[in-house]
């Protein structure tokens, strides 16, 4: 479970399944993450009802979570971010981010090998 | 023009429910823009536990407001209004925090549509500061497309 008085409430149910550093560069940082959000997720409450799905700035959130496990940082700003598929309760979300040490980061969101969404951008100095 | 009478609650206006209904309800709308506005209570979803709003919450501000103004412009029309899904997020930029108990106005602005996919801008301000603002690309298939298919 995520435990971090920076999260909202939205995104604290996230079962992070595992963070790992899968590459340092002395321009970047690659780091990896599996990520599951189960049927009792709060962002399943109306999101939509009948038919839940995780949304789209959840994904952003655990990107930029993901992100500042090395070198914190707070998101700053979103050059782009595509959505490709909807997430559905129990599903594993495998993202990929990496970033540079100006805190610019580029993740990319899986389940099951399909890309569910991409999204560049900024997490500040803190 | 004719459709919900103002304020609106966002509710209504929404496929989100419950803890997920983000804004609480339309102030004004045309064809072209709309404002929305929120009070930010201790319990909002998108607070952390120091009360701050997760930076990611002001998108999510500006694609509910995007989606109660497709309602209610449907509304207006008299015409289904179908689904509409966030697809995308461009230029988005925070310039300051929000924090419990603000009272914030969020203002969409259609900046084009194509083929079932409708380019806003949003803004968030905080008494007239700019707290964020960015760019929305939301799909919008018609009143036959199904959710199952995929939405945000």
């Amino acid at each position: 479970m995520m435990d971090s008085s920076r999260l909202p409430e939205a995104i604290a149910g996230c079962l992070v399944e595992s963070i790992r550093i899968t590459a340092q560069e002395s321009d970047s940082l690659t780091l990896d993450a599996a990520l599951v959000f189960p049927d009792d997720f709060v962002g399943f409450d109306g999101h939509f009802p009948g038919n839940p799905i995780v949304p789209g700035i959840v994904q952003i959130m655990s990107a930029a979570y993901v992100a500042a496990q090395h070198g914190g940082g707070r998101l700053q700003a979103v050059k782009r971010c595509k959505f490709m598929r909807p997430v559905r309760p129990g599903e594993r979300i495998w993202l990929v981010v990496e970033r540079t040490p100006g805190g610019q980061c580029d993740a990319a969101l899986e389940v099951d090998g399909e890309p569910c969404a991409s999204v560049s951008f900024l997490l500040d100095a803190e | 023009m004719p459709g919900p009478t103002l304020p609106a609650r966002a509710e209504a206006l929404l496929p989100h429910a419950g803890r997920m209904c983000c804004v609480d309800s339309l102030r004004s709308f045309d064809e072209k823009e709309a404002l929305v506005d929120v009070f930010l209570r201790d319990d909002h979803v998108l607070l952390n536990k120091d009360g701050v709003l997760d930076r990611a919450g002001f998108v999510e501000l500006g694609a509910q407001a995007a989606g109660a103004m497709h309602t209610a412009v449907h509304a207006a029309g008299n015409t289904p209004p179908g689904l509409a899904m966030l697809a995308g997020i461009q230029k988005f930029t925070v310039y300051a925090d929000a924090y419990a108990k603000d009272r914030l106005e969020i203002t969409v602005a259609v900046l084009g549509e194509l083929e079932g996919m409708s380019s806003l801008s949003f803004r968030v301000k905080r008494e007239g500061e700019l707290l964020a603002e960015g760019k929305l690309k939301v799909f919008m298939p018609g009143p036959d497309f199904s959710l199952e298919g995929g939405a945000q």
